[in-house]
């Protein structure tokens, strides 16, 4: 962090004016003016302040100096951005914030207010005493204006609360939830499933990380699948798709860490393959699956030398590293994911995506940042440029290209350069450091977030189309060419301070994240105008409106996933939940249902009807393929073969077999172990005392788990998941002789 | 009417006469005995167990030939039983241990032959398998108490949970530990004491070939 940054909230409220500032001065360059139906200082007023009729004339200094970019001043009836405190109480604030009086902080400022006025607002000191004597003597009581429906920080009342939102998301004991949540874990490394309405925190899916509750990471194959890793960073979860929409056979999610892919097949909710993405550094751009799960797309985050073992000094950044576009290849009966194709990009930071639908179906649409080509300090140095792009990659026409031999193979996956590959990808420009583009239901328009400007530009892929068709470029990076902007863009929106990312709802609306703002804006998608705005608490990142990603949304809720929960929950101290907050989106208005609260941490999620999928609980006998399964206690053994011991156990309510195991000291131990339950929820653990082992197996299932006995002694074993009266019997003994 | 045992006149006795039941007798012993063999495909008996954490119930059903566990979702109800009832040290139930199963089949086709037998108006025929039936029957109930019996009351000794010996519920309700035991007659008794029913009425009933003969001696007719 800034090491003169006093506290987030004023870092906070520095970054969102330096934002507004560099979105006037580019939207003065190419604001689409037909499009907005707004000139850009009115679209930049509305989303960062406003005058009132009823302001006082004094505060009109507030207004001219750009103070309300941040601040409001409701004392003065003058309304402005939510990122500062309220200035009617500036004079206790500064007193209680910094400790000096108002005067001195505002001729030496510190924190961010520094940076403020020294680089954005530069006071004459005539200006400055003006402000201090206007802020010094709030009016008392009358001038005071109304906070629409958004509270001023630190507000103890809550904004637009649903009337019922008791009645709403409450399901009774023994009453189902209507939709599965599928949160990304973030650096958990793992899954969540939650329940909506009611917002319970159903399950969690290990997928990256081993994870005791459900032994995962213990037994020999799960251990395998997370190879030398035991952390990963899932950002984006992924189900897969028929036809555009959710066909409920797989969750795909990323590994913005350690390069990967993983798929959960949602008939037993388990992990069942993690993929290494060759040669891309960072796969954050993932997982996106195409209309009918052909592919999983993703891409890099971090350009870097390819293959990925390749060194090249950061000074050669720009000529050296390549970005990657990708499509992970998807078997359409097993969901198995083989490697498929990537294109070698400009060294930018490929950021978010999606897939097309219906009429893009074929395409594939990344943001990046970055365009700069930066090293060091990136949030500085790919801050520069006003237009970063949106990728747009024409992924059959990469798999055609592949099959046409145009690719080369580096590390075990064709690899297309675009110069060489000519119609598989091309730049959009877009808006600086854009962070979402997201395709709409009916496949013909991209909603591409600013992040750094106030504004979604919204591209048309049938201009994009035309403008392909006519050779209508701007220049090119690195062989790949660029498109007019102007002609593929339809407008834009006017939604306020840091939009990220775009949902969609099945009545034609868009709802667009506003971290800096804290807000979901919702927007027309006919009319590009922003309808409604709810402040979120706060900072949200993604949001997923219910089936909000496919080419029929199903509507009604929308998740804002909040990056910082700051103290809205009984105090757990300084590591901090993140919050997530369920909206009603079925009204004109959006309302507010609940809040809950994950584990860190939730960045994206999917939402699937609970009837969409009808998952096992338990594994059939029949299926059970494992060679070394047994299904009654007496076929227990132990069989050995010098310092090789493999034994068949079994798990039962409400003993092992074998109850004891004797061994010696170097033995090199595989345990088989069968759960012979063939009954919901009776799932027996098999952990060992000081030998660092817990595999869990469901009913029906069989695991193994290898070891080397190391340590001679006695080891108890015993059964770690509750299973019956008598689970606490559920025990025996591993004697390890010593040599 | 043709009648495929009068050509050789093997059956050609007072009581096998092949005239002896009249049309409606026919049709009736032939309802009897498909209702025999139809019965084959129901459960005879079934025992039912509520549990508070058992809600749907664990079923246990037992055919003329088998005996298996009620079918539900997630719950392989045998082994639900059988991993129970170690609890209390009863022996597992497995219908390959019963063979009555492989005797009650055999006996219950043989009814249902001698029932549809009757079908060409051989009264006999009909009196046969009912009495076939009838043993079926009462062999089916006494083993059947017997079996139930012998379970509730072989209770290993030395079995985790100790309870009194008892007889599981044959016809009713009762209460084992967080247990509600029913047991019930299944579709399959009541078919085969339909078929019995019909047989019996069949049986009872004055037949065509009485009246016939009455006819053709001169006598009154009825």
């Amino acid at each position: 962090m800034q090491p003169h940054s006093t506290t987030p909230l004023l870092s906070l409220a520095g970054l969102a004016l330096l934002l507004a500032l560099n979105s006037c001065a580019d939207r003065g360059k190419q604001a689409d003016q037909a499009a907005t139906g707004a000139s850009p200082a009115a679209s930049a007023a509305g989303a960062a302040g406003t005058t009132t009729a009823a302001m006082a004339s004094e505060a009109k200094i507030l207004v001219d100096k750009g103070c309300v970019q941040c601040h409001k001043g409701l004392a003065w009836g003058v309304d402005g951005g939510e990122m500062g405190p309220d200035l009617s109480t500036a004079v206790t604030d500064v007193k209680t914030r910094f400790n000096v009086d108002l005067a001195t902080f505002m001729a030496h400022p510190t924190g961010t207010m520094k940076t403020v006025l020294e680089n954005q607002i530069k006071l004459s000191n005539a200006e400055r005493d003006q402000i201090v004597t206007l802020l010094s003597n709030p009016p008392k009581g009358d001038a005071k204006q109304k906070a629409a429906d958004v509270p001023a920080p630190g507000s103890k009342t809550e904004p637009r609360i649903a009337e019922g939102a008791a009645q709403h998301t409450y399901v009774a004991p023994g009453k189902l939830d209507e939709f599965y949540l599928f949160y990304s874990g973030g650096h958990s490394g793992q899954v969540y499933v939650a329940g909506i309405p009611s917002m319970r925190h159903i399950s969690t899916i290990p997928v990256f990380a081993p994870y005791s509750g459900t032994g995962y990471g213990f037994d020999d194959e799960s251990k395998k699948m997370m190879g030398e890793y035991t952390w990963g960073d899932v950002h984006h979860p992924a189900l897969s798709k028929t036809n555009d929409d959710y066909d409920g056979r797989w969750l795909f999610v990323n590994d913005n860490a350690n390069n990967r892919a993983a798929r959960i097949d949602l008939r037993d909710f388990k992990t069942k393959q993690i993929f290494d993405i060759p040669n891309l550094s960072g796969n954050h751009g993932s997982a996106f699956t195409t209309g009918n799960s052909e592919y999983i797309l993703s891409a890099s985050r971090f350009s870097a030398p390819i293959p990925r073992t390749k060194y090249a000094p950061i000074a050669q950044y720009k000529t050296a590293y390549k970005g990657i576009v990708s499509g992970v290849k998807i078997d359409a009966k097993s969901g198995t994911m083989s490697p498929g194709f990537q294109v070698m990009m400009p060294p930018f930071d490929y950021d978010l995506g999606s897939v097309g639908k219906g009429p893009s179906r074929d395409w594939a649409f990344w943001t990046c940042y970055n365009s700069e080509r930066g090293t060091g300090r990136l949030e500085v140095t790919a801050s520069q440029a006003t237009r970063d792009y949106v990728v747009a990659c024409n992924w059959r026409a990469a798999e055609q290209a592949v099959k046409d031999g145009k690719a080369t193979m580096i590390g075990g996956v064709p690899v297309l350069d675009p110069k060489k590959a000519p119609g598989v990808v091309y730049l959009i420009p877009c808006p600086s450091s854009p962070h979402g583009v997201d395709v709409t239901p009916d496949g013909k328009y991209m909603a591409a977030s600013g992040k750094l400007t106030p504004v979604v530009t919204v591209f048309d892929f049938e201009k994009m189309q035309q403008a392909i068709a006519a050779k209508n470029f701007k220049g090119n990076e690195d062989g790949v060419s660029v498109l007019d902007f102007d002609a593929v863009k339809r407008g834009e929106v006017a939604v306020g301070l840091g939009p990220l990312h775009t949902e969609y709802d099945d009545k034609g609306f868009a709802y667009t994240s506003l971290y800096l703002e804290s807000a979901i804006a919702k927007w027309d998608l006919a009319t590009l105008k922003v309808e409604d705005k709810i402040p979120v608490a706060y900072n949200v990142g993604h949001m997923v409106a219910a089936g909000g990603n496919t080419a029929h949304p199903y509507g009604r809720y929308l998740v804002s996933m909040n990056k910082l929960s700051k103290g809205r929950h009984l105090s757990t101290g300084p590591s901090q939940p993140e919050s997530s907050q369920l909206i009603d989106i079925t009204g004109n208005k959006m309302t507010m249902l609940y809040e809950a609260f994950t584990e860190p941490e939730p960045h994206a999620a999917q939402i699937l009807k609970a009837d969409a999928i009808k998952p096992i609980e338990v594994y059939p006998k029949a299926e059970n393929h494992h060679a070394e399964a047994i299904w009654k206690a007496a076929d227990a053994k132990v069989t050995r073969n010098g310092k090789r011991v493999i034994v068949k156990a079994y798990a039962i309510r409400s003993y092992f077999a074998p109850s004891n195991l004797d061994l010696r000291e170097g033995d090199q131990v595989t345990i088989h172990i069968t759960n012979g339950e063939q009954t919901r929820d009776e799932i027996h653990g098999f952990g060992i005392d000081d030998y660092n082992i817990n595999v869990v197996v469901d009913p029906g299932e069989t695991k193994s788990v290898s070891f080397t006995a190391k340590k001679a002694g006695v080891f108890p074993y015993y059964c770690t998941n509750f299973c019956s009266a008598l689970h606490q019997e559920m025990q025996g003994y591993m004697t390890v002789k010593p040599r | 009417m043709i009648n495929p045992f009068a050509p050789n006149g093997r059956f050609h006795g007072a009581s096998f006469a092949p005239d002896s039941l009249a049309p409606w007798q026919r049709l009736a012993a032939a309802v009897a005995g498909a209702l025999i063999a139809f019965s084959l495909l129901f459960p005879l008996w079934q025992m039912t167990m509520v549990a508070p954490q058992y809600p749907e119930g664990l079923v246990l059903q037992v055919y003329a030939n088998k005996l298996v566990g009620g079918a539900s979702e997630f719950v392989d109800h045998l082994a639900e039983i059988n991993t129970l009832n170690h609890y209390i040290g009863m022996a597992e139930l497995h219908g390959e241990s019963f063979p009555e199963l492989r005797l009650m089949p055999l006996g219950m086709a043989l009814a249902a032959v001698l029932a549809a037998l009757a079908a060409s108006g051989h009264r006999a025929f009909l009196g046969a398998g009912l009495a076939v039936l009838g043993i079926v029957g009462a062999g089916g109930l006494s083993t059947a108490a017997y079996r139930l019996y012998q379970y509730g009351h072989n209770l290993d000794p030395s079995a985790p949970v100790k309870i009194a010996p008892f007889t599981p519920v044959f016809l009713g309700t009762n209460q084992l530990a967080n247990f509600t035991t029913t047991g019930s007659l299944g579709l399959g008794a009541y078919l085969l004491l339909a078929a019995a029913a019909l047989g019996v009425v069949v049986l009872l009933a004055r037949g065509r070939s009485n009246s016939m003969r009455q006819v053709a001696n001169g006598k009154e007719i009825m």
